[in-house]
């Protein structure tokens, strides 16, 4: 276990000062920035006009950040970008050939990758929510922070978003083409805008997961979580299986 | 005879129809530096890819250290220092970051960084971001790679590619001194004759994915024939008498040649002058490594 986390490390460590960290940090950023502008150009009439349709102050700011901010286009696709340059700059640096002649197993090594992935779609998640709060707060919003319902938007978010991870990442190891996979991510994401207004079809698109992930009065969340946990565990088993069975010849 | 460091036995590698290695059986011993010679495309790569596991074989099997690559391929990596065709590097890491990172997969001691580093000579400049380095310092960060953890054999696939005539001259010397400083076993391939000749003490050669010919350097030179030369007029006159005279004769161009063996130069030239041939020419030449490897490889030229 010690050598996995090692290992793990090691993966943080290559993107010290690589393209990973702006890549995952700028999705929140340019988000609450829109959010921002959205509350300080027409708080009133937004708050206003929820509190009609029966929504608290804070589920309307769950709601603006989803939808008028574009949360649910942007996460997919920062989820996307990181993943196709945590292995791009393997294939680039010949680090895959390189790590995978020391002592290291190829299952071992995707599963470190995929948990890079992972933390750093937390490490956004988590970013977001903070950024989220603090809107909130410099709006003044009624009623307090509501914790229970920023954590389970974060929740929902993570688990739908980690089946994306489990895809990019796989389609990422396949080929050394940065191109490949950061073009079907966005074409995945922009068609599933459209199919994902039917339930039906968008159970089975992983990238539509992220739509239905507000914690708010008849919103789908089983969807969403239901989804996500089954294409995150069956795309990171194809994906373990193929890069085991994969030769590195690049 | 000493101990083998790397076996092969009928490895091979097949792409669909393609056969990229085929059947090769190499022969490592301990302390030796081995330079896996031959053309581009020959399957040196592709070899050396399946020595680390990195490509599974269609058929055969690799043993290192007396292990099959098949079955303890971790055990066998512990000891094993690599370069795959080109420096692997994170060149927005430092040279020390990057080595940090062999290590800490390695479990090594936090202080081979420094003594790698002081081998290959690039302790001053450890925290540099590896992007700024020239070649010949990636190549040897490569090489300080490969060597941390007191690693026993070396596996190097082109390690002089692409470096200057200075660069090439400081990494075959750091190569030389490897077995005698550190004891490690050296498998070194390239597609330039001179640099195996410089630098190994066997050879082996490979050509479209065959194992033609493995020795040692002085075994090589012994395949080497000395030939007479001989310009003499009218050619094929002089052809017919040689071949009378129970000689195996070749012409090449205006020119025969005779293999030397026990054969008088100076008598050979004083019956073809007796016989009343003209000879323009006659001199005894004796192949150099490249004809050799020509000849080996049936005219694949490096």
């Amino acid at each position: 276990m010690r050598k996995f986390f090692d290992l793990l490390w090691t993966d943080i460590i290559k993107q010290k000062r690589s393209l990973v960290w702006p890549a995952a940090f700028l999705a929140p950023l340019i988000t609450e920035a829109l959010l921002f502008l959205d509350f300080y150009l027409r708080r009133d009439y937004i708050l206003n006009r929820a509190a009609k349709e029966g929504l608290s102050a804070w589920q309307t700011l769950v709601l603006e950040h989803h939808l008028t901010a574009l949360w649910f286009i942007t996460l997919p696709m920062a989820v996307t970008v990181v993943c196709a340059l945590l292995y791009h700059a393997e294939h680039a640096s010949g680090g895959l050939r390189y790590t995978l002649s020391l002592p290291v197993g190829k299952g071992r090594l995707y599963l470190s990758k995929w948990c890079t992935g992972a933390i750093f779609l937390c490490l956004m998640l988590l970013l977001d929510a903070l950024m989220l709060a603090a809107v909130g707060k410099i709006f003044r919003l009624p009623g307090g922070l509501d914790y229970q319902l920023l954590m389970s938007y974060i929740v929902n978010q993570a688990v739908a978003a980690i089946g994306i991870l489990s895809l990019q990442m796989w389609l990422s190891s396949v080929t050394p083409n940065v191109i490949l996979p950061l073009a079907a991510g966005f074409i995945g994401i922009t068609t599933s805008l459209f199919l994902a207004q039917d339930q039906n079809i968008a159970r089975i698109i992983p990238y539509a997961h992220v739509l239905y992930t507000m914690p708010l009065p008849g919103e789908n969340n089983r969807l969403a979580l239901e989804g996500g946990i089954f294409f995150a565990a069956f795309f990171l088993v194809a994906g373990l299986l193929c890069f085991s069975k994969k030769d590195v010849t690049e | 005879m000493s101990e083998l460091v790397v076996e092969t036995q009928d490895l091979t590698k097949k792409y669909g129809n393609f056969t990229a290695v085929d059947g090769i059986d190499l022969q490592v011993r301990k302390g030796e530096i081995y330079g896996f010679l031959g053309p581009n495309g020959a399957g040196k790569s592709t070899t050396i890819r399946m020595l680390l596991g990195l490509v599974k074989p269609t058929r055969g099997d690799a043993r290192i250290f007396g292990l099959s690559i098949r079955q303890s391929p971790m055990e066998i990596l512990k000891r094993v220092g690599a370069i795959v065709e080109s420096p692997s590097y994170y060149g927005n890491l430092t040279a020390v970051e990057n080595l940090e990172i062999t290590r800490r997969i390695l479990g090594a001691d936090k202080k081979e960084i420094d003594r790698v580093l002081e081998i290959v000579n690039l302790s001053q400049w450890k925290n540099k971001k590896v992007k700024n380095f020239s070649l010949g310092m990636k190549q040897r960060l490569a090489i300080a790679q490969a060597l941390l953890g007191n690693r026993e054999l070396l596996i190097l696939d082109e390690p002089t590619n692409g470096l200057d005539p200075a660069g090439i001259h400081e990494i075959r010397q750091l190569i030389k001194n490897l077995p005698g400083m550190l004891g490690v076993t050296v498998l070194m391939s390239s597609h330039i004759l001179s640099e195996v000749e410089l630098t190994a003490t066997s050879v082996g050669i490979i050509s479209r994915g065959r194992l033609l010919f493995q020795g040692t350097l002085e075994e090589l030179r012994r395949k080497s024939e000395t030939e007479i030369c001989i310009e003499a007029h009218p050619q094929d006159k002089a052809l017919k008498f040689l071949e009378s005279k129970g000689l195996k004769v070749k012409a090449r161009g205006n020119r025969l040649f005779i293999k030397k063996n026990s054969l008088d130069a100076a008598a050979l030239n004083r019956a073809l002058v007796m016989e009343g041939f003209d000879v323009t020419h006659l001199s005894t030449e004796r192949k150099n490594l490249e004809d050799i490897f020509l000849e080996i490889t049936g005219g694949d030229a490096l």
